[in-house]
């Protein structure tokens, strides 16, 4: 078969076997991709700086998300073992997923060691761990880019920072750091439903700093928390709460 | 017919007119005159056994002649005793079908088939099938109850035995399996005991495991006594490198290791090692290697190693992809798998799923996941961008105790961990009642379970917190966070 035919005969799979530009990973949230113009490096390690509570997860969520969607395997190692299953279910059925609980955080890293070898991955998260040492550090980037893998790091604590060539990078030899901070503006609670009295929190903003080798660039996101299922109208049940609380409005109290 | 013209083995129609195996060649032209005999040949009876193991070995992988003397039963009337092992082979009903059919196709007469658990209680069902196409099979555990009505002609017993036990009035198994094994042995020695173990259905006949040869064997000398584990791994993981690749050379993947140390009194000590599953990868084999040797207590010092694949299967081989994005060969992927189960537990490879639960913490779970796929579980999505961003909800395995500190307002404060968090702004509570349907539910510290109020909480910080306060007890919880 001439190679113009082989082409019209397999065009999307021989554009997946050469690629025309080294194949970074994306957010798939438009802003936060465009923050960081050639998206998350494979071969390197990324580090998240966010802190507890920050939306860190949320961020390695949906980078996960995106990643399985290009047909990539991932894998997650959670250190803290506190992730909650309801939260990264939907990507189980997106693709190859696995999620590592060891039984020490400070385990993470040998579990990271393995996962990587493999060379099955596109993608290793490594959540809530303790800073690596240096070593180990260099190990795992030799790693990731000997399996052309993406490995995002997010430490449990603020990582260290040090003045390198003129741009900020982490203690551990990141390529990319990413850092995220909530608005910390009160966005409130909203009613779970219409008509209903039950409040829920808003939607609220993560500001994301990307520092990339250049001037640091800023996005935002805007992060909801979902609706758990129990206060999801059904169809065939009629909603009896809203009589009862119909009116009531959350209670809020100022900073002391 | 035999040695000194007695009648080793008579065929039916000798059967028919009163001929039986043993009885005098004298006796047996009384019987019949125009008997034929034929000299016994033990060539040709070998041989003959030898076509039906064959024939019987399409049917199962474990088949044991028992031998030209065989079973007195089955001598008596001319017959020949194949033990086979029906375990793991699906159904039990269509594998005696199988070896009936099998066995019946060679021309030696109708075979018959039994399945039990022990052989004697199979050679017993043998009789028991209403017809050769219908066996019967004893129930797992119900052999003893089956063979108490059979004679105790049906075991192999020497003549006086047998006359002493007729004189005894104990005709069947089931009266013989009714005295206690200390008289038996006391009043018939050991030859008694056995044929009472047997009564009971405790027969440790039956095939033997095949010994593979050629299943690769490592040892290694460790040049003088080692007490320290150290040097026993330095040593440990070379020679499971070459087990490895004996295994790989010979596309083969251990299910089993058996793991020597040959001490310095002589003695040795014996360990199998199991990985989760079959593999040849040496480093998920040194994990597991190295838990036993953890774990074991040596009396000695060793003074060499033995390692030899005790099981092994045939390694699974798949076909890369050239043009898939990211191949990964399975059973390299199922063996790091392997490696963190058996360092962080069988639980630490997993994967998450939604279940049906009001409560936060019971809206999912993780399932512990041994299938090593490297595909898609469902079509592969296009890549596009994600419509909503949803925070995710990460809650504490056990939830922490917190004081709390409230204002006019209501929710003020409060301290997990060494620091106080200032709430910023509030909802709830909202009413759970866990497991409200069972009043006997014992609540999250062993009291029991009443409703509990969930608040939602966001700090200065802009963390946004689950707080639960237990109603029955007041006490307040930290359940997790949005992350």
């Amino acid at each position: 078969m001439a190679l113009p035919n082989l082409q019209l005969a397999f065009p999307e799979r021989l554009r997946r076997l050469v690629p025309a530009t080294p194949r970074a990973l994306a957010f798939g949230i438009p802003a936060l991709d465009a923050a960081l113009s050639q998206g998350v490096p494979r071969g390197q390690i990324t580090a998240l700086d966010a802190p507890l509570g920050s939306g860190g997860t949320t961020l390695l969520l949906a980078l996960a998300e995106a990643t399985l969607r290009a047909d990539e395997g991932v894998a997650l190692v959670d250190a803290e073992r506190s992730l909650a299953p309801q939260a990264a279910a939907h990507l189980a059925a997106l693709g190859p997923f696995w999620v590592v609980r060891p039984k020490a955080n400070e385990n993470a890293w040998w579990c990271a060691d393995v996962l990587l070898r493999t060379g099955a991955f596109g993608l290793v998260i490594v959540d809530r761990v303790p800073a690596p040492a240096r070593r180990v550090a260099v190990r795992l980037q030799r790693l990731a880019h000997d399996r052309d893998c993406a490995l995002i790091v997010r430490v449990a604590q603020t990582a260290r920072r040090q003045d390198c060539g003129g741009y900020q990078t982490s203690a551990y030899g990141a390529a990319v750091v990413l850092t995220v901070e909530p608005s910390r503006r009160g966005s409130g609670f909203v009613p779970a439903l219409p008509g209903w009295g039950g409040a829920w929190p808003a939607a609220r903003t993560l500001h994301v700093t990307t520092l990339k080798g250049g001037a640091p660039r800023a996005a935002e996101v805007v992060v909801g928390v979902p609706l758990p299922d129990r206060l999801r109208p059904h169809w065939a049940v009629r909603d009896r709460r809203a009589p009862e609380r119909a009116g009531r409005r959350p209670q809020r109290k100022s900073r002391r | 017919m035999r040695g000194k013209a007695r009648v080793a083995a008579a065929s039916r129609e000798a059967q028919a007119r009163g001929i039986t195996a043993g009885m005098a060649i004298a006796e047996s032209r009384a019987l019949a005159a125009d008997l034929a005999l034929l000299p016994w040949d033990d060539e040709r009876v070998a041989r003959a056994a030898l076509e039906v193991t064959t024939a019987l070995l399409a049917a199962s992988p474990r088949v044991a002649w028992d031998g030209t003397h065989g079973h007195a039963d089955a001598r008596r009337h001319g017959e020949g005793v194949w033990w086979m092992d029906a375990a793991g082979l699906g159904s039990e009903v269509k594998l005696a079908q199988k070896l009936v059919a099998v066995a019946g196709a060679l021309g030696f007469g109708p075979p018959r088939a039994g399945i039990a658990d022990s052989a004697v209680a199979a050679y017993a069902a043998s009789y028991g099938g209403r017809t050769a196409a219908r066996p019967r099979i004893v129930p797992p555990g119900a052999d003893a109850r089956y063979l108490a009505p059979f004679p105790v002609t049906l075991l192999d017993l020497d003549d006086d035995l047998a006359e002493t036990l007729r004189s005894l009035g104990l005709t069947t198994l089931g009266q013989l399996a009714a005295l206690e094994a200390d008289e038996v042995e006391a009043r018939f020695g050991p030859e008694g005991l056995a044929a009472h173990r047997l009564a009971r259905g405790l027969d440790t006949r039956g095939p033997t495991t095949p010994r593979d040869e050629a299943l690769p064997v490592v040892e290694v000398e460790l040049g003088g006594p080692v007490a320290t584990a150290e040097p026993l791994l330095f040593a440990l993981k070379g020679a499971l490198a070459s087990l490895s690749e004996a295994l790989r050379t010979r596309g083969l993947a251990a299910r089993e290791i058996t793991l020597s140390l040959q001490l310095d009194d002589g003695t040795t000590a014996v360990r199998a090692v199991r990985p989760a599953r079959p593999t040849s990868y040496s480093d998920a084999l040194f994990d597991h290697c190295r838990l036993a040797l953890e774990g074991w207590r040596l009396p000695e010092p060793a003074t060499a190693l033995r390692l030899a694949a005790a099981v092994t299967v045939p390694a699974s081989g798949e076909q890369g992809d050239l043009l898939a994005p990211r191949w990964a060969d399975p059973a390299a992927l199922a063996a790091a798998f392997d490696r963190i189960r058996g360092s962080e537990g069988a639980d630490a490879v997993t994967v998450p799923e939604v279940r049906e639960g009001h409560l936060p913490e019971d809206g999912g779970a993780w399932v512990a996941d041994t299938d090593a796929r490297t595909h898609a579980r469902a079509d592969a999505r296009m890549h596009r961008p994600i419509e909503s961003v949803s925070a995710a909800l990460r809650i504490l395995s056990a939830p922490t105790p917190v004081r709390v500190r409230l204002g006019r307002s209501g929710l003020a404060a409060f301290k997990h961990g060494d620091s106080w968090h200032d709430v910023a702004e509030w909802c709830g509570p909202e009413r759970l009642v866990p497991r409200w349907w069972r009043h006997d539910t014992p609540g999250p510290a062993g009291e029991p379970g009443g409703p509990r109020d969930y608040y939602t909480a966001r700090t200065a910080d802009g963390t946004l917190w689950l707080l639960r306060r237990d109603v029955p007890s007041r006490e307040w919880l930290v359940e997790g966070w949005w992350d």
